[in-house]
C-alpha cells in the first residue's frame, strides 16, 4: 500500500463532498420554512425582516448564495449559525469530540461483543449454546437503537435507577476542557473522577447505539466463519491434527473478517444516524443533538455545516475500513 | 511386507433426518508398506468418504455403523465424531487434496503455513524449520523456493500450489498419504508432471499411497494394486496388471471398454450399461436388507 493510494482516495473524496454540499444546499432552500421567521417574533416589521435577510445573504438568488457559500468554504469559513449567532466551525468543533468519543466507544462495544458471540457460536456449532446465541442475536437485531435507548432508560434509569440518563457528565464536577475530548483529556490530565463520570454517563447511550450494530455484525461474522469452516483448507488443517479452537482462531477468523469489516463500514453510517436520536433522548451534547435543534430552527448554515461534517466522517471511516481490509486480505493489496 | 493400514469390514452411513443412508458397505482394505493402491469408482461410489474415515475427518452426520480401521500397530476402533488419533498418529497420515486453489489458507504466506505444519512434528528452532521448508519446496521441484516461501497462495499457479500441497503432505514424513484425485483440477500437461512427482517422492521414501481417482489411465501408470468401488462396495480388488488384463467383474470390463484408445481412434466408446448400473444398486439394496434381518 503506497501513499499514492491514500492521496488518490482522498482526491476522489472531493467530488463526493461537493455532491453532499450541493444537495443539502439546494434541498434546504427548496423545502418550505423560513429561518428569519423563526428568529423574529410576530411583532417584527417588514423592514426588520428584509434587513436580516440581507444580513444573512438570503435575499440573493440560490445560485449566487451557493457561489458565495462555496467561496467561504474554501477559506474555511462555515458561516454563522442563525439561531445560535456563533461561528458554525467553532460550534461543530466544540460538539464533534463528544459524538466521536461516544461513537468510538459504541463501536468498540459492538465489535468486541460481536466477535465473542460469533466465535462462541461457531465453536458450539449445532449444539444448544449456538441456538441460544442465534436467538439472542435475533432478538437484539429486531429492536432499533432509539427503542433500546428508551427501554434502557426505563429499566436502568427509572425502575432500578442505577445509571445516569441525562447529559455527558456530572454537572457538579467542574472540568475546563481544552479539546472537548473529555475522556482522553481527563485521562491525560489525571482527572480520573471526570473520566469515571463521563464513562458512567456514556454507558446507556453507547449501549443503545452498540446493541443493534453488535447483533448485525455478529450475525454476518458468524455466517462468514461457518462458511469458512466448510472450506478445503480447514479440512486440511484438521487432517494435520490442529484443534478446533486453533482452527477457528488462526485459520478461519482472518478470512471471515473481510466481509464483516466491509459491513461495519456501511453500518457506521447507521451509527452516525443513530446518534441523532440517541443523543437527543439522553440529552447528550453531541452533533446529533445539535442537528435536531438546527433543523427545528431552520438554521441553514448550521445544518449545512453538520451535513458536511457527517460526510467527511463517513468518507474517513470508509477509507480507514478499506485500509483495514487490505491489511487483512493480501489478495486485495495492490501490486 | 509390513502391513501399515487395514480397513476391516467398515460400514459407514450418513444421517439424514431420522434415516441412516448407507454409504460404505463392508469395505476391506489392506495396505502394506510402500504400496500405491488405486481406489477407482464413479461419483458417489464412496471413495472420498473412505479416505475421510482413514483420515478421521468425517462430517458430523456420518456414522460408522460397524468395522474399524487399524493403523500400523495401534488398533483403533472408530467412533463417529470422536477423536481417534493422537497427534503423533496424525502426523503419520496426510492428505493431498483435490483442489489446490482452495486448499491453502489465502491470508497466510506459504512459508508460514509450512512452518506451522513442520512445527507439529519437530521441535527445531524457527530458523531450522524455515530451512527445512525451503528444502521441501526444492524437492517438489519448485524453482526459487526461498521466494515462494514469502509469497501468498494467490501469487502461485494451480500447478505450483499443488506442488506446495504435496510438499506439505510429505513434510510430516507420513507412513500413508491419501491422494484424493490430486490431478483432477489441473490441466493435462501439468497433471503428468504432478503425477511423476508424486511417484518419485513415493519411491524415494517408500510411502504408502491410497490414490483416489476415477481415471483408470492414471491407475495403470502409477499404482501397484487397485480396488474398484461402486455404491459403497469394493467390486474387484487385485494387482493392476491382473485386473486390467483379465477383469473378473462385468463392471470392471465395461469400465475398461469406456477408455479411449490411441491405437483405435475411430472406435466408439461404450458407456456402462444402464442395466448394469441398476443391477449394482439392487445388489447394494439387497445387501442392506440382509444386514438388517
Amino acid at each position: 500500500m503506497s501513499h499514492w493510494y491514500l492521496i488518490n482516495r482522498l482526491l476522489l473524496a472531493l467530488p463526493t463532498l461537493l455532491g453532499a454540499v450541493t444537495i443539502t444546499f439546494v434541498l434546504l432552500r427548496v423545502v418550505p420554512g423560513d429561518p428569519i421567521a423563526m428568529m423574529t417574533g410576530p411583532g417584527a416589521t417588514e423592514a426588520d425582516i428584509a434587513q436580516l435577510r440581507a444580513h444573512y445573504g438570503l435575499d440573493q438568488s440560490i445560485v449566487d448564495q451557493f457561489i458565495i457559500y462555496l467561496g467561504q468554504l474554501f477559506t474555511g469559513d462555515f458561516g454563522t449559525s442563525i439561531s445560535l449567532r456563533q461561528d458554525v466551525g467553532e460550534l461543530i468543533a466544540g460538539r464533534l469530540p463528544v459524538t466521536v468519543e461516544l461513537v468510538v466507544i459504541a463501536m468498540c462495544i459492538a465489535v468486541g461483543f460481536a466477535l465473542i458471540l460469533a466465535l462462541k457460536g461457531v465453536y458450539w456449532r449445532d449444539r444448544w449454546p449456538e441456538r441460544l446465541i442465534d436467538s439472542f442475536i435475533g432478538v437484539i437485531v429486531a429492536i432499533p437503537d432509539f427503542l433500546w435507548a428508551l427501554s434502557l432508560i426505563l429499566i436502568l434509569g427509572v425502575a432500578i435507577p442505577v445509571m445516569p440518563i441525562f447529559g455527558r457528565m456530572d454537572l457538579t464536577i467542574s472540568f475546563d476542557s481544552w479539546t472537548n475530548f473529555y475522556l482522553i483529556e481527563s485521562l491525560l490530565r489525571g482527572r480520573f473522577e471526570v473520566t469515571r463520570s463521563v464513562l458512567y454517563h456514556m454507558v446507556l447511550p453507547a449501549l443503545s447505539l452498540a446493541l443493534p450494530l453488535m447483533a448485525i455484525t455478529a450475525r454476518v461474522l458468524k455466517s462468514c466463519l461457518n462458511a469458512e469452516m466448510n472450506r478445503e483448507y480447514i479440512t486440511l488443517a484438521r487432517t494435520r491434527g490442529f484443534g478446533r479452537l486453533r482452527i477457528i482462531y488462526r485459520e478461519a477468523l482472518r478470512n471471515a473478517l473481510v466481509p464483516a469489516t466491509a459491513l461495519s463500514g456501511v453500518q457506521f453510517t447507521f451509527l452516525i444516524g443513530g446518534t441523532v436520536l440517541v443523543e437527543r433522548i439522553f440529552g447528550y451534547p453531541g452533533i446529533g443533538n445539535m442537528a435536531i435543534d438546527a433543523v427545528i430552527n431552520r438554521d441553514l448554515p448550521l445544518i449545512q455545516g453538520l451535513v458536511l461534517t457527517f460526510a467527511v466522517l463517513f468518507i474517513l471511516v470508509n477509507l480507514f475500513i478499506d485500509i483495514c481490509i487490505t491489511l487483512i486480505d493480501p489478495r486485495l493489496r495492490y501490486a | 511386507m509390513t502391513k501399515i493400514l487395514a480397513v476391516r469390514d467398515l460400514h459407514l452411513a450418513m444421517r439424514t433426518g431420522e434415516k441412516l443412508v448407507p454409504v460404505l458397505r463392508g469395505i476391506n482394505l489392506n495396505l502394506p508398506q510402500g504400496e500405491v493402491h488405486g481406489l477407482v469408482g464413479e461419483s458417489g461410489a464412496g471413495k472420498t468418504m473412505l479416505g475421510r474415515v482413514i483420515l478421521d475427518i468425517l462430517p458430523p452426520n456420518a456414522v460408522v455403523t460397524a468395522g474399524h480401521v487399524d493403523y500400523a500397530t495401534t488398533g483403533s476402533p472408530i467412533k463417529s465424531g470422536g477423536r481417534i488419533f493422537s497427534n503423533r498418529e496424525r502426523s503419520g497420515i496426510s492428505l493431498i487434496p483435490q483442489d489446490p486453489m482452495t486448499s491453502l489458507n489465502p491470508v497466510k504466506k506459504i512459508g508460514k503455513q509450512m512452518v506451522e505444519i513442520l512445527n507439529r512434528a519437530h521441535t527445531d528452532p524457527p530458523r531450522a524449520l524455515q530451512e527445512r521448508a525451503e528444502a521441501l519446496l526444492a524437492e517438489v521441484r519448485i524453482k526459487k523456493p526461498k521466494e515462494v516461501l514469502k509469497q501468498y497462495p494467490h501469487h502461485l499457479s494451480g500447478g505450483m500450489r499443488q506442488r506446495v500441497l504435496i510438499a506439505m503432505a510429505f513434510s510430516s514424513e507420513p507412513g500413508i498419504i491419501i491422494a484424493d484425485e490430486p490431478t483432477t483440477a489441473l490441466d493435462v500437461s501439468v497433471q503428468r508432471r504432478v503425477l511423476r512427482l508424486i511417484r518419485d517422492l513415493q519411491k524415494e521414501r517408500n510411502t504408502t499411497i491410497l490414490f483416489v481417482t476415477h481415471d483408470l489411465g492414471v491407475v495403470a501408470k502409477l499404482c501397484d494394486k487397485v480396488s474398484l468401488m461402486h455404491s459403497g462396495m469394493i467390486l474387484e480388488q487385485g494387482l493392476v496388471s491382473e485386473v486390467f488384463h483379465s477383469p473378473s467383474h462385468p463392471y470392471t470390463r465395461s469400465l475398461l471398454k469406456a477408455i479411449p484408445r490411441y491405437d483405435q481412434p475411430h472406435e466408439k466408446l461404450t458407456p456402462v450399461a444402464e442395466g448394469l448400473q441398476s443391477q449394482l444398486l439392487d445388489e447394494a439394496r439387497k445387501y442392506d436388507q440382509q444386514r438388517q434381518v
